[in-house]
């Protein structure tokens, strides 16, 4: 007897603790994001990702888009302004914080990440996590999307001209030969861009990847596994070369390292020949809607990847390491236990099939309905479910996100997706803060526009190696690649 | 006879002198208070943070927690061994040195066409139009740039290859990038800087031209007689304060503007500093630099200032 | 009156000159205009840029306004600007004139102190944490009190008044009047051209003010204009998120010719103080 009552005591005290939390304020978390999501609700009431996550988790979980993100950002912290996740730019932002020890390593959540890592599929020993052994970000899925690049070209134009569509290399220079003397946008003038792609030298992958070759400095493992760059790749002057003569011939885009919106603009007015960007940029309805209204039967297509014609693989765009994780949020150090268990229980939340849906596609039943064949399908008012991805802390699987966001470019999307392409790891190299990276870089983009647009001689490329070496230090820059992928067991 | 007074004054005791100031000179001092708070406040406490420069900034630990760098120079090093540098310093010079001696005048002569109109309600409407491109954002500047000048697009380039030309690469060749930078910087403060001569003409003696229109002195001759001197000094006095500004080649200008294909042309000491410093947190190198042109930029205007007391003006 | 050749080709001189700024300023701000009210596949399809749309619509301006947020900026910034100019213009004038008389000892060391600040700046975090102590973050009056007073506006304001003929000051001192009064009843009045201009330059500053604003305000409430017009404008490259949508070139001019459109109208009632100041410089004489 004494028991029972002692137990229903312990049950009432439960129960009432309970209710007493549930009266409690909520805990709340600010987490900062550089991710800008148009159309995110002016207030915490009308934004119902908040208060579904509330609702189900009892956390206030604040996202917020920060302008100027870097800047703002340490402003905030040295302010002493409360926050409790941030996002990451890159690997050296997560360096510079946690060699400062302001980062709460997460060696005691192992078990907690294993039910991310298990939802969203992805792996655990990402080095860009790390600092000095010790993991502080939390991985997310990669948003591949930006490397679903297309060859794309237009059908119109290759079924009322009777054009075959390229294969090879040397194909698409005939291919965008043949369209150089065709008015594509039919306007009279003569303002046909037979080639243009985005961004910068990112187009030009088209005709180097199946060399093996990127027009920049990029990390590769070379033909015997070892870590290798792609300025030193030796078929770098054969892909030169025939960049060099598209752009001799007035085939290139004359405003291609411009400026994106430029590109854009062309392709839209449908004066473009061959387009080699992500399908996003045009293939979305929106975009679709643009350029059908400009030219009503004018019809963006796409192609497979080219080979070298020589008997080579046909290798299209560049792709970071599939182990490379992009956006990732860290946690403040100063976190009380309380607000570092509301943290993991959101994070949770994020891992269940209700919260993954919520920031993929908004609310079920609102913003999206399953149909009879157990897919997703958007609804009506799926428009305000544009800043939802905003959310998407533990990031996303995009073969699965991206069907159900854009139907419309299903097929893109999965062609895209199988595409070869070239792998780089530039992600998985974390650059030390005594190396000037930046300059180098800067220094490569400019003098590689040069090469391309024969403003200096192809035998001069050699000596732009050697000053690589000289003026910046280009060795230790690959020391330091061949060092960091040997560690990852990547390279050789 | 006021050199007598002077004499007299300095006689005094220092406690007296002070007196006596005050009790001449109050009321103005009482109005500095809120300037003088302001600026201390403001302006001059953050100032500690220069010490930057010197410090491997931690930003959990601040600025002052922070241990010094060890050697001091090693900032002002990393910028001067920067290979990127032998471009940038002398870009800088070039472009903000056309913008100083190139963009000051065309604003003079605006505001003496407009002051000189006989017609008002057409000079008020053409002042009124002038200032609009000032309020447009350098991304705005940037996107009619193209508008105008783009190869494929372009309306210039347009004409010209409807003449027969070769379309010019205005905005992506090394040789017209600072052009179109000085160019663009022109249009878009010409009206706006022509504000405060106009001002300026405004508040010159209307009696002197009608004392000169009796003597039968030409419009050009009243010009060059009355309204330039009357400007001078305001003239002179906004020189000097663009000269201090001569290491600033306009960051958010040059910015927008530029890419991969001009940077040998157009890449300025702020855009380096922005991609080294701001954009990996590394504010030590920004404030390093920033120190530095700020003494140099001190140097020029304390020679512009000395200088200019040949033409009876002077900044204090 | 007769008028002598001369005259007549410094008038075609004048004329020129202003004609011809006319032309090369108004042409391109009508493309801005002018995009805004076009559709934007027309105006894809006439190659970018339409200087007299043939074709007039308001989805822009109707897509712009649709969530109201541009609206709730416009407001604060109107707040910003109007509280934010006069509290400029009085703090400005206060320290100008007692400046400007360089008799008064002090002034030369307080004017050299004051350019210091001009060539010397602090950066951006000390900044911040200045601002952050002195209590005012997330307020308006960080978008206001910590660019009080702009050097260059000084230095100007104060060769202005430094301009102004000495006699008065003895005149006005032999008639007894106060150094307040003298400020207010003398030099006031003669100052109604660089009041205004002056005026209009701090004003012009807070309504493009961003970068103070993206520092120091983190209450979206608080947000000015320029804060959700940077957003928009940003937003105008290519997608770097699948899910972002580029705002149409169209959608972009209608934000800036919305965000321009207050100022530019009431410039031209400015414009009139302009000559009355010249008045008052003519009954001094």
């Amino acid at each position: 007897m004494k028991r029972i009552v002692t137990l229903m005591l312990a049950i009432m005290m439960v129960l009432s603790m309970a209710a007493f939390a549930q009266a409690e304020e909520p805990i709340r978390i600010v987490c900062y994001t550089d991710t800008n999501a148009n159309g995110f609700p002016a207030d915490l009431e009308s934004n119902y990702v908040y208060q579904q996550i509330l609702d189900r988790t009892g956390v206030a979980f604040e996202v917020i888009y920060l302008d100027e993100y870097d800047v703002a950002l340490n402003a905030r912290i040295m302010g002493e302004e409360e926050w409790h996740m941030a996002s990451m730019k890159s690997a050296t932002n997560l360096v510079t914080y946690a060699s400062q020890e302001m980062l709460l390593p997460l060696t005691d959540y192992a078990d907690d990440l294993k039910v991310a890592y298990e939802r969203y599929g992805y792996d655990t020993d990402i080095p860009s996590l790390y600092y000095d052994g010790v993991q502080y970000g939390i991985p997310a899925a990669k948003a591949i999307s930006d490397y679903y690049y297309l060859i794309l070209v237009r059908e119109d134009i290759n079924q009322k001209y009777n054009l075959t569509t390229p294969t090879t290399v040397p194909e698409l220079y005939d291919y965008c030969k043949a369209l150089k003397a065709i008015d594509v946008n039919e306007d009279g003038q003569d303002n046909t861009i037979p080639f243009t792609g985005w961004t910068k030298n990112n187009g030009f992958t088209a005709i180097t990847a199946p060399f093996g070759v990127f027009l920049g400095n990029k990390v590769i493992l070379d033909a015997e596994g070892k870590a290798s760059n792609t300025l030193l790749a030796p078929r770098m002057k054969e892909a030169l070369e025939w960049v060099r003569k598209f752009w001799a011939d007035g085939l290139v885009d004359a405003e291609v390292f411009t400026g994106d919106s430029n590109v854009k603009a062309n392709v839209v007015a449908c004066n473009v020949g061959v387009a080699a960007m992500p399908w996003s940029n045009i293939l979305k309805a929106k975009y679709v809607e643009q350029y059908k209204a400009v030219k009503p039967d004018a019809q963006y297509g796409w192609i497979g990847a080219l080979t070298d014609g020589k008997g080579g693989d046909p290798v299209y765009a560049i792709a970071e390491y599939e182990k490379y994780t992009g956006a990732k949020f860290v946690i403040n150090e100063a976190c009380t236990e309380e607000e570092i268990e509301a943290i993991w229980k959101v994070l949770r939340y994020f891992c269940t099939d209700e919260g993954m849906m919520l920031v993929y596609q908004g609310q079920e039943n609102v913003h999206w309905v399953y149909d009879e064949n157990h897919e997703v399908a958007l609804t009506s008012r799926n428009g305000e479910a544009n800043f939802v991805h905003a959310y998407q802390i533990l990031g996303r699987d995009d073969a699965v996100y991206l069907k159900g966001k854009f139907p419309e470019a299903k097929e893109a999307i999965a062609f895209g997706l199988a595409t070869p392409k070239l792998i780089v790891y530039n992600g998985n190299v974390v650059c030390p803060e005594d190396y000037n990276l930046a300059d180098l870089d800067a220094y490569v983009n400019e003098e590689m526009i040069k090469f391309i647009k024969g403003e200096r001689a192809l035998e001069e490329y050699d000596a732009f190696i050697k000053e690589l070496y000289d003026a910046y230090d280009f060795q230790t820059w690959l020391d330091i690649c061949e060092e960091q992928l040997q560690a990852q067991n990547i390279a050789k | 006879m006021s050199t007598t007074r002077d004499l007299a004054y300095s006689r005094l005791p220092l406690g007296e002198r002070i007196k006596r100031t005050l009790l001449r000179w109050w009321p103005l001092y009482l109005m500095l208070i809120p300037g003088i708070v302001f600026f201390a406040v403001y302006k001059y406490a953050p100032m500690g943070g220069l010490v930057l420069a010197f410090k491997n900034f931690k930003i959990k630990k601040g600025i002052w927690g922070s241990p010094w760098v060890d050697p001091w120079y090693k900032y002002f090093q990393q910028f001067f061994k920067s290979p990127a540098n032998r471009n940038i310093i002398a870009n800088t010079i070039s472009i903000s040195l056309w913008k100083l001696f190139v963009g000051m005048f065309p604003s003079l002569i605006f505001a003496l066409a407009v002051s000189e109109c006989r017609k008002r309600g057409f000079a008020r409407i053409v002042q009124t139009v002038s200032y609009l491109p000032h309020f447009l954002s350098w991304v705005v500047v940037y996107g009619v740039a193209t508008a105008m000048l783009s190869v494929n697009r372009g309306v210039v380039n347009d004409v010209i290859k409807k003449l027969g030309g070769q379309a010019i690469p205005f905005l992506n060749s090394n040789e017209y990038f600072q052009g179109v930078i000085i160019g663009t910087d022109l249009w878009k403060g010409l009206g706006w800087g022509a504000i405060t001569y106009l001002a300026a003409i405004m508040g010159i003696d209307t009696s002197l031209y009608e004392a000169a229109t009796v003597d039968g002195c030409g419009r050009f001759r009243q010009i060059w007689h009355i309204t330039l001197p009357g400007i001078r000094k305001i003239f002179v006095v906004l020189l000097i304060l663009k000269v201090g500004t001569i290491l600033d080649a306009g960051f958010n200008h040059v910015y927008v503007f530029l890419t991969d294909e001009v940077r040998s042309s157009g890449e300025i000491i702020d855009t380096w500093v922005y991609t080294q410093g701001i954009g990996k947190s590394n504010y030590s190198l920004a404030t390093a630099v920033g120190l530095m042109k700020s003494v140099l930029s001190t140097t020029l205007v304390l020679a512009t200032n000395a200088l200019s007391r040949k033409w009876e003006a002077s900044i204090w | 009156m007769v008028r002598s050749k001369n005259d007549r080709a410094f008038d075609a001189l004048v004329y020129g000159i202003l004609l011809f700024v006319l032309l090369i300023t108004l042409i391109p701000v009508m493309f801005v205009v002018s995009m805004s009210f076009t559709p934007y596949e027309e105006l894809i399809k006439r190659g970018g840029f339409v200087l007299i749309p043939t074709k007039v619509t308001m989805t822009a301006y109707k897509e712009m306004l649709s969530d109201g947020l541009l609206l709730g900026g416009l407001w604060i910034t109107v707040q910003v600007t109007v509280i934010g100019t006069i509290l400029n213009l009085i703090a400005t004038t206060l320290t100008a004139y007692p400046l400007s008389r360089r008799q008064m000892p002090g002034s030369k060391l307080v004017t050299k102190l004051i350019i210091f600040t001009m060539l010397f700046s602090a950066g951006t975090i000390p900044t911040f944490l200045i601002v952050k102590a002195t209590g005012v973050m997330n307020t308006i009056w960080a978008m206001i009190l910590p660019s009080l007073i702009t050097v260059y506006n000084l230095i100007v304001m104060k060769a202005f008044f430094e301009g102004l003929p000495e006699e008065l000051f003895e005149a006005a001192r032999i008639d007894g009047a106060t150094e307040f009064g003298v400020l207010l009843r003398i030099v006031m009045p003669m100052s109604l051209p660089i009041m205004m201009t002056i005026g209009m330059y701090y004003a012009v500053t807070h309504w493009n003010a961003y970068m103070v604003a993206v520092l120091y305000i983190t209450d979206a409430e608080l947000r000015p204009m320029q804060v959700i017009l940077r957003r928009m404008l940003k937003s105008a490259n290519m997608d770097y998120n699948a899910e972002d949508v580029v705002p149409a070139e169209t959608l972009r001019m209608a934000a800036v010719c919305f965000a321009t459109a207050p100022i530019v109208i009431i410039y031209p009632f400015i414009q009139k103080y302009f000559v009355k100041g010249t008045l008052a410089g003519a009954v001094k004489g």
